[in-house]
C-alpha cells in the first residue's frame, strides 16, 4: 500500500497542482467555471461539461491588493478573493471562463458586482431564508437561470440525463467523504486531525477528481487496516473539540496544529469545507433542478435568517461526537457569523452544558501567538 | 412671513410624537414599530395602526447593545437594539408589533433577537431588483406582511383601505417633493440642516393630513419670503449632495460642518429622503402589484446590483446642479461601504469631486471630520 504521507501530500498540494492541471485542461479546450461559495450547485456546471474551480481565497495572500479597491473593514475572504481577481496574477482566476457567485453575505454580494468588470460573471440570487414555498421557487428558478447562462456561455446543451449523471457523481463523492470521516473517528490512532483536515479541506480543490476519489478510498482502506501511527497521539482523556465558524482554508491547518499541540482532540469540523458543505445528498429520484435546489438551500449558513439548521446541526454533532468543547471561528467584520455567536454560545453552554469559545481572527500571521494562548487556556479549562 | 416658528414645530415633532402616540394608544389604537422602508407604510397603516419609526439614531444606548452584539457592527443597528433592550425608546415601548426586513446582514441577524422582546414579523427581501422571480417574491412578502398584521392586530385589511393609504401617501410624497425641490433654486432658500429637520420629522408624524397641510404651508411661506427678502444662503455657497448610509441624529453634525464651512446641502439622497419621494404608487388596480412595482425600485445598497441608485445620483447631480458629493458611511455598513467605489466612479464621470466619510455615532469621530470636510469644500473652489 502506498505510504499515507504521499497520499496526504497530494491533497495538500491540491492548489499548486491545480495550476498544471488547469493548463492541461485549457489546452484540451475545457471550459472552466470559477466559483466561490458552498452554495454554488456544481452539479449544473458538471452537467455543462465544464470544470468547477473553487476560487474562494481564505488566505491573506491578496488582502492588500483587495484593500486598494475595497474598504479595509471587511472580512479577509472578501478582500483576498477580490484582490486575487484584480491582481491579474492568479493562475486560477485567469483560467476561469465564467465566474459564478451568489448573494450570500453583504461583503461578498457587493464585491461580486466588481467582478463583472473583470470576467463574465453570473450572480445567483440566494433567498435569505431556507424554508418556505416562495423561497424554494425562487431558488429553483435560479438553478434554471444558471443552466441557461452556462449553455449560452459554453455553447452546450444541459440535458436532464447529464444533470442526473452529475448528481450521481457528486453524491458518490459526498458519500466517500462521509465514509472517510466516520472511519477516521472509528479508528483513532491512524490519522491526526490535521491530516484528516488536509484531506477534506482540499478535496474540492483537486481537479483530478477521479484520482482524488481513488486517494480518498485508499485512505479509507489505510484507516481500516493500517497500523496505528506512533506519531498520532493517544487521545483517551483529551477534551473532544468541535470546530465551527467561518471558512479559514489553509489557515485552518495552522489552527488545528495549535489545538492539537494544546492537547485538544478535534473530533468534528462544521465549516464550509467540511460538514456544512458535504452534509446531505441531492435526491436522485426527484426532478433534478428541484432536487439540487433543495439540497443547497438547506446549507446551515448564518446568511440565512433564522438559521435553525446550524443550531440543530451543532446540537446533534455535540451529542454524536460526545463533544467537550466548541471553538467557533469568526473572521473579523463577518457580521452574520459574529452575531450568530450569541445564540450559538447560548445553545452550547446553557442547553448542552458544553464548553464554548469564539475566536475572532483576520488570518494575519501576527495573531498566532495570541490564538495559541487563548486556545491553550480553553483546552486546559476543559481538561479539569 | 417668517417661517422659523413653523420650522421649529417640525423640529419638535419627534418629542411631541411621544405624547401623541401615548394618547392614541390610550384611545385603543395599535402601534407598529418599523425599521426600514421596504415594508410599505401603506399596508401597515391600512390596518388602522399607526407606524412609528424605530431606527436608533443616537449613540446613547450603544454600550448596552454591545453587551450582546459585536462591537464591530453598524452604530444604527447597535443603537436600535440598545433602545429596544433598555426600554429607553418610548416608541418601542408602545409598539404592539415590530416589522423588520432582511436588508443588511447586521440588521437581519439582530432582528432574530428582537423577536424575543415583542411580536415581530420579518419581511424577506429579494436581493436583485431586476432578476426574474424577484417581483413575484417581493409581492408575496407584501401579502405575507398584510396577513401577519391581520393576525397579530386581529383586524382585516381590505384592498380599498390600502388604496386609500396609497392615495394619502402619494399626496404626502408630492408635498414633500415640492419642499425638497426648493434645493434646486440658486441659491437655495434654506439650509440643508433645516431641510433635514422636516424630512426627519415626517417620520414621526402620525396624522398625515395635518402634516401635508403644514408642509405645503411651510413651502409656500419659504418661497414667499425668498421672493421678498432673498435667501440667507449666499449665492457662492458650494452646492453639496449628501448620500450614503442613513443619517442619524449624531451624524447630522456632518451637515452642520458642511454648512459652516462654505457649503450648503441642496440634496439628500439617503433613504427616507428624496429617493423615497420621487415616484408615486399607482392608485388603481391591484394594490399589491402597485406597491411592489414602486418599492422594488428603492435604491438601497442592500440590492445587488443597485443600478437604480447610480442612475438617481447621476440624475440629481444635474437636476440640483451639485458641486460636490459627500458619501457618509456608517462604520461596518458593508453594503454602502463597498458601493462607495461605484458612487465615486459615477460622480467623477460628471467631473465633480467626491468625498467619502466613515463614521460611527460618536462625537469624537465627527469632530475629526471637520478638517477633511473643510479641505474638500476649499478644493471645490
Ligand atoms: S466569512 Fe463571513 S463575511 Fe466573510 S465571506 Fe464568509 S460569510 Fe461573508
Ligand atoms: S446603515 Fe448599513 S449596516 Fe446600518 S442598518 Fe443601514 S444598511 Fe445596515
Amino acid at each position: 500500500m502506498e505510504q499515507k504521507k504521499q497520499i496526504i501530500d497530494r491533497f495538500k498540494n491540491a492548489r499548486s497542482d491545480a495550476v498544471q492541471e488547469l493548463n492541461r485542461l485549457k489546452k484540451e479546450g475545457a471550459k472552466i467555471a470559477g466559483y466561490y461559495c458552498t452554495y454554488t450547485p456544481t452539479e449544473i456546471i458538471l452537467a455543462a461539461g465544464a470544470v468547477p474551480l473553487r476560487l474562494c481565497n481564505s488566505s491573506d495572500q491578496y488582502v492588500q491588493e483587495g484593500e486598494v479597491h475595497l474598504p479595509r473593514n471587511l472580512c479577509a475572504i472578501v478582500k483576498s478573493s477580490f484582490g486575487e481577481a484584480v491582481s491579474g496574477k492568479s493562475p486560477y482566476f485567469e483560467a476561469a471562463d465564467l465566474v459564478v457567485g451568489e448573494t450570500t453575505c453583504d461583503g461578498k454580494k457587493k464585491m461580486y458586482e466588481y467582478l463583472r468588470e473583470l470576467k463574465p460573471t453570473h450572480i445567483m440570487q440566494l433567498p435569505q431564508k431556507n424554508t418556505g414555498h416562495e423561497e424554494s421557487l425562487l431558488w429553483i428558478n435560479e438553478m434554471r437561470r444558471l443552466k441557461s447562462r452556462l449553455e449560452q456561455e459554453f455553447e452546450v446543451d444541459i440535458t436532464i440525463a447529464k444533470l442526473k449523471d452529475a448528481i450521481k457523481q457528486k453524491n458518490s463523492q459526498r458519500l466517500a467523504v462521509k465514509e472517510f470521516y466516520e472511519d477516521w473517528r472509528a479508528h483513532p490512532g491512524v490519522l491526526m486531525s490535521s491530516e484528516a483536515y488536509s484531506i477534506l479541506g482540499n478535496f474540492d480543490y483537486r481537479l483530478d477528481r477521479e484520482k482524488a476519489l481513488e486517494d480518498l478510498y485508499a485512505m479509507i482502506r489505510h484507516i481500516k487496516s493500517g497500523p496505528p501511527d506512533a506519531d498520532v497521539k493517544e487521545y483517551d482523556n483529551s477534551p473532544r473539540i468541535l470546530l465551527t465558524g467561518c471558512l479559514l482554508g489553509e489557515k485552518m491547518t495552522g489552527i488545528i496544529n495549535i489545538i492539537e499541540k494544546a492537547g485538544g482532540n478535534i473530533v468534528c469540523v462544521e465549516t464550509c469545507d467540511w460538514l456544512k458543505g458535504t452534509g446531505g445528498l441531492v435526491n436522485e429520484d426527484m426532478e433534478p433542478f428541484s432536487a439540487i435546489a433543495e439540497k443547497y438551500l438547506r446549507i446551515p449558513c448564518p446568511v440565512m435568517s433564522p438559521n435553525h439548521n446550524r443550531m440543530e446541526l451543532v446540537a446533534r454533532l455535540i451529542d454524536d461526537y460526545q463533544v467537550d468543547g466548541v471553538i467557533d471561528f469568526v473572521l473579523r467584520a463577518c457580521l452574520t457569523y459574529s452575531v450568530e455567536t450569541v445564540p450559538l454560545r447560548r445553545l452550547v453552554k446553557d442547553k448542552k452544558h458544553t464548553g464554548y469559545m469564539s475566536l475572532e481572527t483576520n488570518l494575519a500571521h501576527s495573531e498566532s501567538g495570541q490564538l495559541n494562548t487563548r486556545v491553550s487556556a480553553f483546552i486546559e479549562m476543559l481538561s479539569i | 412671513m417668517d417661517f422659523t416658528p413653523m420650522l421649529n414645530e417640525f423640529a419638535e415633532a419627534r418629542q411631541n410624537g411621544f405624547i401623541l402616540t401615548k394618547e392614541l394608544k390610550d384611545q385603543g389604537k395599535k402601534v407598529v414599530g418599523v425599521y426600514c422602508g421596504f415594508a410599505p407604510w401603506e399596508i401597515i397603516t391600512a390596518s388602522g395602526a399607526i407606524a412609528v419609526w424605530l431606527c436608533g439614531m443616537s449613540d446613547t444606548t450603544i454600550p448596552d447593545a454591545e453587551q450582546h452584539l459585536p462591537a464591530n457592527l453598524c452604530p444604527l443597528i447597535k443603537s436600535s437594539y440598545g433602545f429596544a433592550i433598555t426600554g429607553k425608546c418610548p416608541y418601542f415601548y408602545f409598539s404592539d408589533m415590530l416589522i423588520g426586513e432582511t436588508t443588511c446582514d447586521g440588521k437581519k441577524k439582530m432582528y432574530e433577537f428582537l423577536s424575543d422582546l415583542k411580536p415581530m414579523h420579518i419581511m424577506h427581501l429579494h436581493q436583485n431588483p431586476k432578476a426574474e422571480g424577484s417581483y413575484r417574491y417581493y409581492r408575496s412578502e407584501m401579502v405575507k406582511l398584510k396577513e401577519a398584521l391581520e393576525k397579530e392586530l386581529d383586524i382585516e385589511i381590505t384592498d380599498d383601505a390600502i388604496r386609500d393609504r396609497i392615495k394619502l401617501r402619494n399626496r404626502e410624497r408630492k408635498a414633500l417633493r415640492n419642499f425638497y425641490e426648493m434645493g434646486k433654486m440658486v441659491p437655495p432658500p434654506i439650509y440643508g440642516f433645516d431641510m433635514r429637520k422636516v424630512i426627519q420629522a415626517t417620520l414621526f408624524i402620525a396624522d398625515k393630513e395635518t402634516e401635508i397641510e403644514k408642509v405645503v404651508k411651510l413651502t409656500n411661506a419659504i418661497k414667499e419670503d425668498y421672493e421678498k427678502n432673498g435667501s440667507a444662503v449666499p449665492a457662492t455657497a458650494k452646492r453639496i449632495m449628501v448620500t450614503g448610509s442613513p443619517l442619524g441624529d449624531a451624524t447630522e453634525n456632518i451637515i452642520k460642518i458642511i454648512e459652516d464651512n462654505g457649503g450648503v446641502v441642496v440634496c439628500f439622497e439617503n433613504c427616507a429622503a428624496i429617493k423615497d419621494k420621487e415616484d408615486g404608487v399607482q392608485e388603481t388596480g391591484d394594490p399589491f402589484d402597485a406597491l411592489t412595482t414602486r418599492y422594488i425600485k428603492s435604491g438601497c445598497a442592500c440590492m445587488s446590483p443597485n443600478d437604480h441608485r447610480m442612475d438617481m445620483i447621476s440624475h440629481y447631480i444635474d437636476e440640483y446642479m451639485v458641486d460636490g458629493v459627500v458619501d457618509v458611511i456608517l462604520q461596518t455598513c458593508h453594503t454602502y461601504n463597498v458601493e462607495t467605489k461605484r458612487v465615486k466612479d459615477v460622480v467623477n464621470q460628471k467631473n465633480i469631486p467626491y468625498l467619502n466619510l466613515e463614521t460611527d455615532y460618536s462625537q469624537e469621530t465627527i469632530g475629526q471630520l471637520t478638517t477633511r470636510i473643510a479641505a474638500f469644500l476649499e478644493m471645490i473652489n
